[in-house]
């Protein structure tokens, strides 16, 4: 299962990119708000090829459905628009090696990091918190990109950062 | 006039206003907008609502945009919530799509125009060398 961090969500990157080079079934996206927001459902649900299917679940509803491994023999895309939906499900007790953190884009109170992520002071809570969990980040736009090392990266150009991933390993 | 608002990923749209406007000259009421790499869907969405509101016309808007299913094509359709906008939405713009959007706008309403310009689309993607096979001879050997 890819598990994709993605603000813009559901786009040409993903259905073109990363749909593409998995052969993709089933597209999951969590969030609690678009799963409330039946205009970008609906949206979603054309973007998507028409053999793919696509679930938009709240986190909680979708932390179970995980754990209960529904999803374990179809090639899944987890489509999450931030780091705090990724938070959320390993809090709720779901477990992933990976996470793909492809795109977070620019907006008030975030900082650039790299093209493609730019950070909150939360957004790299939540990001030490998953890091926290034995959980690789890797930060590839597309598929055939490499992955830059974002934690090495933020060690390098952010105090707070490495002040960060202490006190949370103390707390 | 029905005013028309060209949509894309980075610099296709203006590209495709600026040589569009080489060949019918200078147009009024055409707004672009181009989707950074970096940019947030929220900032990029107040563009489009202020750019919306610029247009804002009784004859409603043309949106343009290039690929359904890209975020400039997403941001764009969200702004139909609530009914706030007139406009019609296309995919797939290019140049020859620009230049017969600009054309028929003042012949047509909003939704016909969109009609027109949806059908129209298609028709400027062709293999004109089909056509041309007698014209240009024999095809070379490949040990030539």
């Amino acid at each position: 299962m890819l598990v994709r961090i993605d603000d813009r969500l559901i786009h040409g990157q993903v259905v073109e990119g990363w749909m593409r080079n998995i052969s993709t079934d089933h597209v999951v996206v969590v969030s609690d708000e678009v799963a409330q927001d039946g205009l970008q459902t609906d949206l979603m649900r054309m973007a998507v090829p028409a053999h793919v299917q696509l679930h938009v679940l709240p986190v909680s509803t979708a932390a179970e459905t995980l754990k209960e491994g529904r999803w374990d023999k179809e090639r899944v895309i987890l489509l999450a628009p931030g780091l705090r939906e990724i938070r959320r499900l390993l809090e709720a007790g779901v477990v992933f090696q990976c996470v793909n953190l492809g795109g977070l884009h620019d907006a008030p109170g975030r900082k650039q990091v790299t093209a493609s992520i730019s950070l909150s002071k939360q957004d790299k809570e939540d990001l030490v918190f998953i890091l926290q969990q034995k959980v690789a980040i890797d930060t590839r736009i597309l598929p055939c990109d490499e992955s830059r090392d974002i934690v090495a990266i933020l060690n390098k150009t952010d105090r707070n950062f490495q002040l960060l991933q202490v006190s949370q390993e103390r707390g | 006039m029905i005013g028309i608002l060209i949509v894309t990923h980075g610099r296709l749209g203006q590209e495709l206003l600026t040589n569009a406007e080489t060949i019918v000259g200078h147009q009024e009421a055409v707004r672009v907008l181009g989707l950074d790499a970096s940019e947030g869907p929220d900032a990029f969405e107040k563009k489009v609502q202020v750019a919306l509101q610029e247009l804002y016309n009784p004859d409603g808007v043309l949106i343009l945009v290039d690929m359904f299913g890209g975020t400039p094509c997403n941001v764009a359709l969200r702004q139909c919530r609530g009914g706030r906008w007139n406009f019609e939405l296309v995919t797939g713009v290019n140049m020859p799509i620009l230049l017969a959007a600009v054309s028929a706008r003042d012949k047509l309403a909003l939704t016909d125009l969109a009609k027109k310009v949806t059908e129209d689309g298609p028709r400027t993607i062709l293999r004109p060398l089909e056509r041309l096979k007698n014209a240009c001879g024999a095809k070379p050997s490949p040990a030539a």
